[in-house]
């Protein structure tokens, strides 16, 4: 004990320093705070008498299958660690400064890979809990105890840990155990995808599949998340048991393996600071990029504000390989099609409903725990150059990110077309859509003009991004329910008013971003 | 940053929030986009800047005055310190900014490259530019500069021509100079 003691010590200073900094600036820890006590309110707000409670055998619909996907979602990414390796978010040692301490610590090798598998566990645990304490005030289902809730909590946080503590081991593994881990892993994420394709097949319903559903035994692995509401603990009590087992394998593997270790924290150092270059960032010790040369392209029309626009899609044709591109563009295609096949199907009416009301705000909730990576476009002195207003910039900025979005929903709405023969619902859809597309994007500028430190938006700036984009759905949604009235409910007329008041209202998070970031942006950059 | 006072002005014009026109910071660190190449950079600020035609010889000319021709397809992931920092020199000069603000210019550079960026400077000073360098190194700065600003605190403590500064020491050096005036000596 006291040698993890010793070993944590740069941790534990680390820690109480960013303590200190938050001291220094009160208004972060107020609003800490504040979004500490949201969360916790609304867990009891959620769990107490007052609350509706279901039976056991009177779930809502699509309840276990949206659990199942959790479940199973979870378990596919766990496989597909075990079996690859990745060692894209290995922690292993987190500097080179921090690798030399730790090797000569007066401590055996194998308490110090013990010390780094439980550091990363316990990170991700950490993150787990932060990133997804926000799911008790929007996702999470309520009427549950206030036990269960917590427990859900601790199941996303384990589950995440999990994942996390399964890497290091598979990547030190060698021989028949590595072989062994690779048909583990691949096994496990094909009998996780098993449920998922049997839920999707049983909502679709689609023809010549009864015979086959009628074999498949109806077996839902997100039961084990809504055991948890009555004392269940196996969803929890499985990835710990993961976390524990791999903890050990990982010491027991690596209590000899200090080059291996240090190879891995390298190569995982050079990855990271390639991601961070990517983004505009450069540290002093950043290695050479792969590809040094490309043919310049010198010709636009785009000029003003709209050269922003030009630049993003030539840094995102780089960015993306054409593999990559052609994949997405045929999983938006085929979504379509598939949408379009499952709205023809006996459930067709309900699969349109899940589709209008759910699919905006699990996107909402998505998009918004997606981090706004505008900092490192303002640390760019050529972001300044000129005389074009800066809220014209970050609508450049923001419509850069905007159109590759729009692509893939116009590629699903092709897909849907194609099938159903008929435009008139996809294109209002699409419209809508657009408008979805350009509050979700404008809400993060706006809160990450008042929010801009990168942890701070993980946590309260999630919540914020998601009150505000309902909140702000409201007057679009008012004023397309009017013109369906005035226009005799012509359904194009409604989505193109909820439409053009999206992006007024979009128009008016422009100019609050703008009016925030001017003159404040050597803090901002830096965040 | 938001002013607690004052206001800036060049060329007897007052200067807004949007300054981005006449003045343009080439900071420490300079940094570039990195999938962007060093032409793409250039064709990038003509059309920001909306340049009238004929931008590419200007271009051309400006990458050549550089020594940056054979860097021309280089991506800016690519680029060493001193070639992002000419890259963004280049940039603006193109971009029409007659004011260049440059701070601490020389870190990270060798000889050679110091040498080299005094030479630019030097070139693009005759041709008009108003060049503000912010730097900790004394003498560098003697070695370029026509004015000298001594701040100490965020205070102004002294200000001069080179020649100026030194005859306030008789023959001391203007490290010398700078020491006396912030009390350090």
């Amino acid at each position: 004990m006291n040698a993890f003691v010793t070993l944590s010590y740069g941790d534990r200073r680390g820690f109480v320093n960013a303590l200190r900094a938050l001291r220094r600036k009160p208004g972060r820890a107020i609003m800490w705070a504040v979004y500490a006590v949201a969360i916790v309110s609304f867990a009891v707000l959620k769990t107490g008498p007052w609350y509706p409670r279901h039976s056991s055998s009177a779930i809502p619909p699509f309840t276990l299958q949206l659990l199942d996907l959790w479940v199973c979602g979870l378990a596919i990414a766990f496989g597909v660690v075990l079996a690859t390796g990745t060692a894209r978010w290995l922690g292993v040692f987190s500097s080179r400064a921090e690798a030399l301490v730790l090797m000569r610590a007066d401590a055996p090798p194998v308490t110090v890979a013990a010390y780094l598998q439980l550091r990363t566990v316990i990170v991700t645990m950490a993150q787990g809990i932060t990133r997804f304490a926000y799911l008790i005030v929007f996702g999470l289902p309520g009427g549950a105890t206030f036990a269960a809730l917590v427990a859900q909590l601790i199941f996303f946080a384990a589950a995440g840990a999990a994942i996390a503590s399964v890497a290091l081991p598979r990547t030190l593994a060698r021989g028949a155990t590595r072989a062994a881990l690779i048909v583990a892993g691949w096994a496990i994420a094909v009998a996780a995808a098993a449920p998922l394709i049997a839920d999707a097949l049983r909502i679709a319903r689609l023809s010549g599949t009864d015979a086959l559903l009628r074999r498949i035994p109806a077996w839902h692995p997100g039961a084990l998340l809504a055991a948890l509401a009555a004392g269940d603990l196996r969803a929890v009590a499985i990835p710990i048991v993961i976390v524990a087992c791999a903890t050990a394998a990982f010491a027991f593997a690596a209590r000899d393996a200090y080059p291996e270790l240090y190879a891995i924290s390298l190569a995982h150092l050079d990855w990271r600071e390639r991601v961070r270059m990517r983004r505009g960032r450069r540290g002093a010790d950043a290695p050479a990029p792969r590809v040094k040369n490309a043919v310049s392209t010198t010709r636009t029309r785009l000029r003003g504000a709209l050269a922003f626009v030009w630049i993003d899609a030539l840094m995102f044709g780089r960015r993306v390989s054409p593999t990559v591109a052609t994949l997405v563009v045929a999983v938006a295609l085929a979504a379509g099609v598939a949408l379009a096949e499952l709205a023809r199907s006996d459930n067709g009416d309900k699969v349109f409903g899940i589709m209008l009301g759910g699919v905006p705000a699990v996107y909402i909730t998505i998009a918004s725990t997606i981090g706004v990576r505008l900092a490192p476009a303002l640390r760019l002195p050529l972001f300044w150059l000129g005389d074009v207003p800066l809220a014209a910039r970050l609508a450049a900025w923001t419509f850069g990110g905007f159109w590759r979005d729009a692509l893939i929903v116009a590629l699903a709405v092709a897909g849907y077309v194609a099938v159903a023969h008929d435009a008139r619902i996809p294109l209002a859809v699409f419209v809508a859509a657009l408008g979805l597309l350009a509050l979700t994007r404008t809400v993060g500028l706006a809160v990450f003009a008042m929010l801009p430190n990168a942890i701070d938006q993980r946590g309260p700036g999630v919540v914020l991004r998601v009150w505000l984009c309902f909140a702000l759905l409201v007057p679009a949604i008012a004023a397309g329910t009017i013109a369906a009235f005035v226009s005799g409910f012509a359904f194009g007329a409604a989505t193109t008013t909820a439409t053009v008041t999206a992006f007024a209202e979009s128009a008016l998070l422009l100019a609050f971003a703008a009016w925030r970031l001017a003159g404040r942006v050597d803090n901002l950059a830096l965040s | 940053m938001r002013p607690d006072a004052g206001t800036i002005a060049f060329d007897g014009t007052l200067l807004g929030a949007q300054r981005g026109r006449t003045i343009s910071l080439i900071p420490e660190t300079p940094e570039v986009y990195p999938l962007l190449t060093v032409a793409e950079h250039l064709a990038f600020v003509a059309a920001l800047t909306k340049q009238p035609p004929g931008w590419e010889a200007r271009a051309d000319a400006l990458l050549a005055r550089l020594a940056m021709t054979a860097e021309r397809d280089t991506l800016g992931s690519a680029l060493s310190k001193g070639m992002r920092q000419k890259t963004l020199l280049a940039a603006t000069v193109l971009g029409g900014s007659p004011v260049l603000l440059l701070d601490e210019p020389m870190i990270g550079l060798d000889p050679l490259g110091q040498r080299e960026l005094r030479a630019i400077l030097a070139d693009l000073r005759a041709a008009g530019h108003a060049i503000l360098v912010s730097t900790h190194m004394i003498e560098n700065a003697a070695a370029m500069c026509d004015r000298m600003l001594v701040l100490d605190r965020g205070k102004l403590v002294a200000s001069g021509t080179i020649d100026e500064l030194r005859a306030r020491r008789g023959d001391g050096s203007i490290e010398d100079v700078f020491l006396d005036v912030t009390q350090r000596s």
